[in-house]
């Protein structure tokens, strides 16, 4: 458990640091992501390559949304909301970390299915269907 | 454990390189969201204020400063005009460069470049593009960017202020856009002095658009003589400036032309709306010392323009060796349009003079040659590549002969009943509006200001002065050339070259009027006083609000600022202040002791946004109106009712006119029948009604380009009417209201409906909205020194 919160967080830490670098293309978090996919399934980590990656990327664009939305001034998010047909502004800080969560889950789930490692993968397996 | 690669990476890895993809680039209207909706770079990110104090290095010799104050009112201080005009690009842009760089786009006829052919809405931006250059709007900056460019003043302020707004165009990445670029999904190009100019193009087309000249042909064809002068006149009795009769020309004939005969009206298709408002126009007055408290003048303004988000001004001081200047800009342009110095302030009303007119032509089937008293004439072909975002590139084709652009041909039929005309328009002329007021942002006399205004050409503005030694002076100013009676108003023969018109009215023959016994001049795009103006001339006037003004100015005494608050204000429908106690006498014999009677006989009719008799008053008219002119309702032509002060004239003058007899009943009807008639009418739907105030009914909207309501403000209860001075209309309003009491140092009030900040997301974006709404008015800061800018400012900037 703890050590599935301390991958979470590495993960959180790694796509902010990456999206704070802001003058690289938007999806260059992706990158990292997927190489610590390739460390996750070498080093015999346990937990859900997706979920983890997802809930990693949708913590860190729900919740910088929030963040500067309130830091900047508090109107954006209301705006957004107003241009996609008046959906409530929760829904838009949903939409905008599923976005950040799928982008994450997807390339840490790429990376920990690049290479075969049949047996520790079946363990892998047995090791999520029990936790 | 051997490594090999497992192919089921596959799946989960392509899904990610297409939403990668996908996420990358905008789709079916909606934007890039891998982009838009990242919280680092996206729209979330555009919400971020200016930091408190900045240096921007643009490679000037002198230091500027550029002072915000706490409405981020930019006050500009430099030393050379260079320096100037390049921080005025930088910090407009700053501010406002989508607007600006949109505005350009659309004049120039290029929307269909960021849009694509059809915007999600459906509407045809290539007909947008495409009628933007076959009425010659960008052929004509590009004329006038020449003639422009040869005035050193005025190329040194346009190639500054391009210089400041790429200053700031290059110091943007994706992350710093404005919050529409990554809407919209595109990126800003260079700026060029050409868009500058497109920009003012923009407004003068938005100023002198509206037209009747195929409607007037058709009514004088329609009605006998005295019906056509009786109902479509020049003047009433109303008309606020009315000239000794000696002087008015009238138009009892038609020019002479072959082809303005019965047929012509029978071939004519029905004309839709007219795109342009008529009613794009203006207050401003400025009364002399001699009428105010201060023994100083003042000078008052509020132009009624399209009410946008953001706003078409811009406010701010402008400060260099050569002048300190205060008042509001364009974004895309340079220097101060409306304004004060030290020394002077100056206002602007729409002329309304008609500067458009239209020749019908005898052109060879294959638009190759037109026919000029009696010879073939070859027309100029010109074919427009015009881009389109994610489609072919179109090539229009456009003929134009001596007089103009045919804008109307077999392959662009947006308003049938221009067919094959061709568009004379003063807008075409190279011009220089700029010079004027470039050189009025540095006057300090009345000769200064007349030397101004001599520049400006298209379309006729009425040009308000007041200086600090005591001048008040109005100008309709313009190009206005010599014409026969009736040249212009109605459609004219491209066949006849005598039906052409080369000579312009000199300077100084033109209406003006300089320190008036009368203490005061005024101007709300009624007709200008011609009193010895021997010279033809039409237009499109709106005497209703100038009569409201002259009748207060005239009492005025002691004005003070309050006091001109207060007219800017007023919510008198100045049209019911004149009609009212004619349609109540009319009907007091029947209906003089009902209770509605006896309420609006007592009612100053005001239209503030909790009054209930407005919506009677407006009820009531619309029926008088439809029951008066059933007769005109016939036509299938018929599309605007005479002037209301030609109804007033004629219940007052002749009650018994054919028209107001109503066709389909078999009794004959007085005016005083049709009131009584529309009285009883209108109260039973009042009644109905009665609980809603004009603020329920009256409501406007503030819209943004892309008339994205998340990005506007709508459904406002607003207070004011078209025919009061406070001109709040559902599209239309005072954009600017200025006061500006002269003196030791200008005593200056002002306020528009907007914010500085273009950004929609910004708290500066509306928030002089309600403020503006409720009448409220700010003390505009006019520092006379850098020091004194510094010590009210809420942060700076350096330009280096």
């Amino acid at each position: 458990m703890i050590r599935s919160v301390i991958y979470i967080l590495v993960l959180v830490l790694l796509i902010t640091g990456i999206s704070l670098i802001t003058i690289l293309p938007w999806w260059t978090f992706t990158i990292p992501c997927f190489l610590i996919g390739i460390w996750h399934s070498h080093k015999k980590i346990n937990g859900y390559p997706f979920s983890s990656g997802f809930l990693a990327g949708f913590i860190v664009w729900a919740g910088s949304t929030v963040f500067f939305h309130k830091y900047f001034g508090g109107n954006v998010i209301n705006t957004l909301s107003g241009l996609l047909n008046n959906i409530s502004p929760v829904l838009v800080i949903l939409l905008i970390g599923a976005i950040g969560g799928l982008m994450t889950g997807l390339a840490v789930f790429t990376g920990s299915m690049l290479f075969k490692k049949e047996e520790m993968y079946k363990l892998n397996l047995a090791a999520e269907h029990t936790m | 454990m051997k490594k090999k690669i497992d192919m089921g990476f596959l799946f989960p890895g392509i899904t990610l390189v297409i939403l990668v993809i996908t996420f990358s680039r905008a789709l079916f209207g909606i934007p890039a969201l891998g982009r838009f909706l990242n919280p680092f770079i996206g729209a979330v990110q555009c919400e971020k204020a200016n930091p408190p104090a900045v240096t921007i290095n643009m490679g000037n010799k002198n230091e500027t400063a550029v002072y915000f104050d706490n409405r981020k009112v930019s006050h500009i201080f430099a030393r050379t005009e260079e320096d100037l005009y390049a921080a005025q690009g930088y910090t407009v842009a700053s501010d406002r460069l989508w607007q600006m760089d949109f505005i350009s786009y659309f004049a120039g006829g290029r929307l269909a470049e960021i849009y694509g052919s059809t915007a999600p809405g459906g509407t045809s931006i290539l007909n947008l593009d495409r009628e933007q250059r076959r009425k010659g709007i960008p052929e004509a900056a590009k004329k006038s960017l020449v003639l422009m460019e040869k005035d050193p003043m005025t190329k040194k302020a346009l190639d500054n202020y391009t210089r400041g707004v790429n200053q700031y165009i290059h110091s943007l990445n994706y992350k710093s856009l404005p919050f529409e670029y990554k809407l919209l999904d595109y990126m800003p190009e260079d700026w060029t002095n050409l868009k500058s100019v497109l920009i003012l193009k923009y407004m003068a087309d938005q100023l002198s658009g509206y037209e009747e000249d195929v409607y007037q042909t058709q009514l004088k064809l329609a009605l006998d003589k005295k019906d056509f002068n009786t109902l479509y006149p020049e003047y009433t009795s109303y008309t606020a400036a009315l000239p000794s009769v000696t002087t008015v020309i009238k138009t009892d004939s038609l020019p002479l032309c072959n082809y303005i005969n019965y047929s012509f009206l029978n071939a004519s298709p029905v004309i839709k709306g007219n795109a342009y408002n008529p009613k794009l126009g203006s207050n401003a007055w400025a009364i002399s010392g001699q009428k105010t408290k201060s023994g100083r003048p003042i000078l008052c303004n509020d132009p009624h323009l399209s009410l946008s988000l953001p706003s078409i001004w811009y406010e701010l001081q402008l400060s260099a060796d050569t002048m300190n200047v205060y008042g509001v800009s364009i974004p895309g342009t340079p220097g101060v349009i409306i304004g004060f110095n030290n020394d002077i302030a100056w206002g602007v009303t729409n002329g309304a003079t008609d500067v458009r007119d239209w020749y019908k032509l005898k052109l060879k089937d294959d638009f190759s040659a037109y026919e000029m008293d009696g010879n073939w004439v070859e027309t100029e072909k010109r074919i427009d590549t015009i881009l389109v975002h994610g489609g072919k590139t179109f090539y229009d084709t456009i003929y134009s002969t001596v007089h103009g652009p045919i804008v109307i041909d077999s392959t662009f039929k947006q308003n049938p009943e221009l067919l094959n005309y061709a568009l004379k328009w003063s807008l075409h002329d190279a011009s220089n509006e700029f010079r004027t007021f470039l050189l009025l942002n540095r006057a300090k006399t009345y000769a200064d200001y007349k030397n101004a205004i001599q520049y400006y050409r298209s379309p006729v503005q009425n040009f308000l002065f007041a200086s600090r030694t005591g001048d008040i002076a109005e100008n309709h100013q313009g190009t206005l050339y010599k014409k026969f009676p009736g040249q212009g108003k109605f459609v004219l023969d491209g066949s006849i070259k005598a039906h052409l018109y080369d000579s312009i009215i000199p300077q100084d023959r033109l209406p003006a009027m300089l320190n008036p016994v009368s203490g005061f001049v005024y101007s709300a795009n009624n007709r200008p006083d011609v009193t010895g103006f021997p010279y033809y001339f039409n237009g499109y006037y709106a005497e209703t609000r100038a009569n409201g003004i002259k009748g207060m100015l005239d009492s005025v005494k002691q004005a003070t600022v309050a006091d001109m608050e207060r007219m800017q204000l007023d919510n008198t429908n100045q049209f019911a202040k004149a009609a009212l106690p004619v349609f109540l006498n009319a009907i007091r014999s029947s209906s003089g002791s009902d209770s509605l009677f006896q309420v609006l006989s007592k009612w100053n009719c005001q239209y503030n946004a909790n009054d209930t008799l407005p919506w009677f008053f407006e009820r009531w008219w619309i029926e008088i109106q439809q029951l008066t002119w059933d007769e005109l309702n016939l036509y299938k032509f018929y599309g605007r009712p005479p002037d209301g002060y030609v109804f007033l004239s004629l219940v007052q003058k002749d009650s018994a006119n054919k028209y107001f007899d109503i066709i389909n009943t078999t009794k004959v009807e007085t005016a005083a029948d049709i009131l009584q008639m529309t009285f009883n009418f209108a109260k039973k739907k009042f009644a109905e009604r009665w609980a809603h105030s004009w603020g329920d009914f009256h409501k406007i909207g503030i819209m943004h380009p892309t008339f994205q309501p998340a990005l506007s403000r709508t459904g406002i209860a607003a207070p004011g009417y078209s025919e009061a001075l406070n001109a709040i209309s559902p599209g239309w309003g005072p954009s600017w209201r200025m006061i500006v009491e002269l003196g030791d140092r200008p005593n200056a009030y002002g306020i528009y409906n907007g914010g500085q900040s273009g950004n929609p997301v910004s708290r500066d974006y509306d928030g002089f909205v309600s403020d503006w709404l409720k009448g409220q008015y700010f003390k505009l800061n006019f520092f006379l020194t850098a020091d004194e800018a510094k010590t009210a400012s809420v942060s700076h900037w350096t330009i280096k």
